[in-house]
């Protein structure tokens, strides 16, 4: 199987990831969301950290962080003014929504600017 | 590459440096003094043939580099906006959050190594993806990964007062 830099199995076998040390907000897994803002997570791997996010708080608040850096770094956004998040961001929108209800309009659909507690139904690991 | 070339590279990637200098200098004026410089530049390197071949990522690099330089200055002005980046705020209050910011973000550069202030800036604010970041530096994209993931831990750290903040 071809890997990549940052590696499929990486999100689908957490442990393979352990060296690499943990992200400040806790889940191993965190060392992608870097990868996964830039857009450099080959579109398998991405889809895998986006599952994964939708029942990581922890991947999700170091994904917010990132976006909220690039902003201040960028002087496109401070406190006060976050602004929207990005569309890596909201690209997982639609995998927060409860399976059970779908949302009957895109406008519908959470944000991660919301908070961990949508859609989270348990710890960081896959 | 024939001179025409290195032009039409410049005329069309200038927008795209004038948007970099501007994120890092915030000075619509010394971006402007330093996307003129880098051209300068690049004619120096295509005319001398040292310091490798003028390409998008190369130009991008000596912009940032520039720019650092001119934030390290003591002349550097301060004055802001100018683009459309620049969205003025409601009231005084949320202005002097604002310069703040600026402030710390620039001492949180200054506090970083070299290296990882200027991969962090290629990535950020000149948007380079890693094989061009890697391409511009002379590394792998796994330095280039492990670079900007230092790097941003340790801004996050710095400023993390202005990140929590809502």
């Amino acid at each position: 199987m071809k890997r990549s830099t940052a590696g499929r199995s990486a999100v689908d076998s957490p442990g393979a990831t352990e060296s690499r040390g943990r992200t400040p907000t806790g889940c191993h897994l965190g060392v992608l969301a870097g990868p996964f803002f830039d857009g450099e997570l080959p579109p398998g791997e991405a889809r895998s950290f986006a599952r994964h996010l939708r029942r990581c708080p922890a991947c999700r608040a170091e994904l917010r962080a990132m976006h909220r850096l690039s902003l201040l770094l960028r002087h496109e956004g401070h406190p006060g003014n976050w602004g929207e998040e990005p569309e890596e961001v909201t690209a997982v929108e639609p995998a927060e929504v409860p399976t059970a209800r779908p949302s009957p309009t895109p406008s519908a659909r959470p944000s991660l600017a919301r908070g961990p507690a949508l859609g989270v139904v348990g710890g960081c690991m896959e | 590459m024939e001179h025409a070339e290195l032009e039409a590279l410049y005329v069309a990637v200038k927008g795209d440096l004038m948007r970099t200098a501007w994120r890092i200098l915030a000075d619509r004026a010394a971006a402007e003094d330093v996307v003129q410089e880098t051209w300068v530049r690049a004619l120096r390197t295509w005319r001398e043939r040292t310091d490798g071949v003028p390409s998008r990522a190369w130009l991008h690099r000596v912009t940032v580099n520039l720019c650092y330089d001119r934030l390290r200055s003591p002349a550097v002005r301060r004055e802001t906006g100018g683009l459309e980046e620049a969205v003025s705020d409601a009231g005084p209050e949320a202005e002097l959050l604002r310069s703040e910011a600026t402030a710390a973000v620039r001492e949180a550069l200054a506090g970083l190594p070299p290296v990882l202030r200027e991969t962090v800036l290629l990535r950020e604010a000149a948007g380079l993806k890693y094989r061009e970041i890697a391409r511009v530096m002379g590394c792998p994209v796994g330095t280039v990964m492990s670079r900007l993931h230092l790097a941003r831990r340790r801004l996050r750290v710095i400023l993390a007062p202005y990140l929590e903040m809502e």
